[in-house]
């Protein structure tokens, strides 16, 4: 089966591609900046606190923490519309919910963080232009 | 029904990101009175002040499940119409809940602003 760029990419543990599309969120806000900013402040702040607890969780194989962890992390991540993480938490909370490997769930969860840590640099930058 | 006053709607929703966002969304969007929760169990306290409408995840992480929370409303409260949010891959358990009683469902990221206050004011209206 052909993979996209991106899917190619998180395999080398590289992105190059724009994982955010603020499309829905502007359109949400009714594109008010002082809204948008807002929104991406919480989600500045949210994100690596729900990675951490995913990380905590698969520290204690506690697979109830990163089945919801998981659940609601697509929420968060799709209000920026980074719809390349919704299969890998899909497949953690699948995976979560049926309390079986771990191993999985770590490699999925790197792949979690690399995508994360990419969508927290763009906002970042992004939100430049809000002030 | 006089909405000459807010529409007082109950999120139930246990990712405080996204009912930040929808939170603020429907006060720019129009005239609507918010109170969200992060469980059922606190939606359920509050029950008695009859809002207009409720919106609830049907996957609630902490305490009382959206399911369960659901059938305790929709039992104490059956003329309070329920709309349910679900993610993208959730879509099944949202039909299932709709089909138990609830006025609609929305997936998360499939809606705008615009569609969600149609749908809000349709089962308001009751129709």
């Amino acid at each position: 089966m052909l993979k996209s760029e991106s899917e190619k990419d998180i395999q080398k543990n590289t992105i190059i591609e724009p994982v955010c599309d603020l499309t829905y969120l502007s359109e949400m806000t009714g594109g008010k900046k002082n809204m948008m900013k807002a929104i991406m402040d919480v989600f500045l702040k949210q994100i690596p606190e729900e990675l951490q607890s995913i990380t905590d969780g698969i520290a204690k194989a506690d697979y109830l923490v990163i089945k919801n962890y998981s659940h609601t992390m697509k929420s968060s991540v799709s209000i920026m519309s980074i719809s390349i993480l919704i299969p890998i938490l899909k497949e953690m909370e699948d995976l979560g919910a049926k309390a079986t490997d771990l191993d999985k769930i770590k490699q999925l969860n790197q792949q979690l963080n690399l995508i994360c840590n990419q969508a927290i640099r763009e906002i970042e930058k992004e939100k430049l232009n809000y002030i | 029904m006089n909405h000459q006053t807010a529409i007082s709607i109950f999120i139930v929703e246990d990712n405080f990101l996204y009912t930040y966002m929808l939170e603020s969304a429907l006060k720019e969007h129009g005239n609507f009175k918010v109170t969200a929760f992060a469980t059922g169990e606190e939606c359920l306290e509050l029950l008695d002040n009859n809002p207009d409408i409720i919106i609830l995840d049907h996957l609630l992480g902490k305490g009382m499940n959206g399911l369960a929370t659901f059938k305790i409303i929709h039992s104490r409260k059956p003329k309070i119409p329920i709309i349910i949010l679900s993610c993208q891959t959730d879509a099944q358990v949202a039909i299932d809940t709709m089909k138990a009683g609830a006025y609609d469902y929305i997936q998360k990221q499939n809606y705008s602003i615009g569609e969600l206050e149609k749908t809000l004011l349709k089962a308001i209206r009751g129709n």
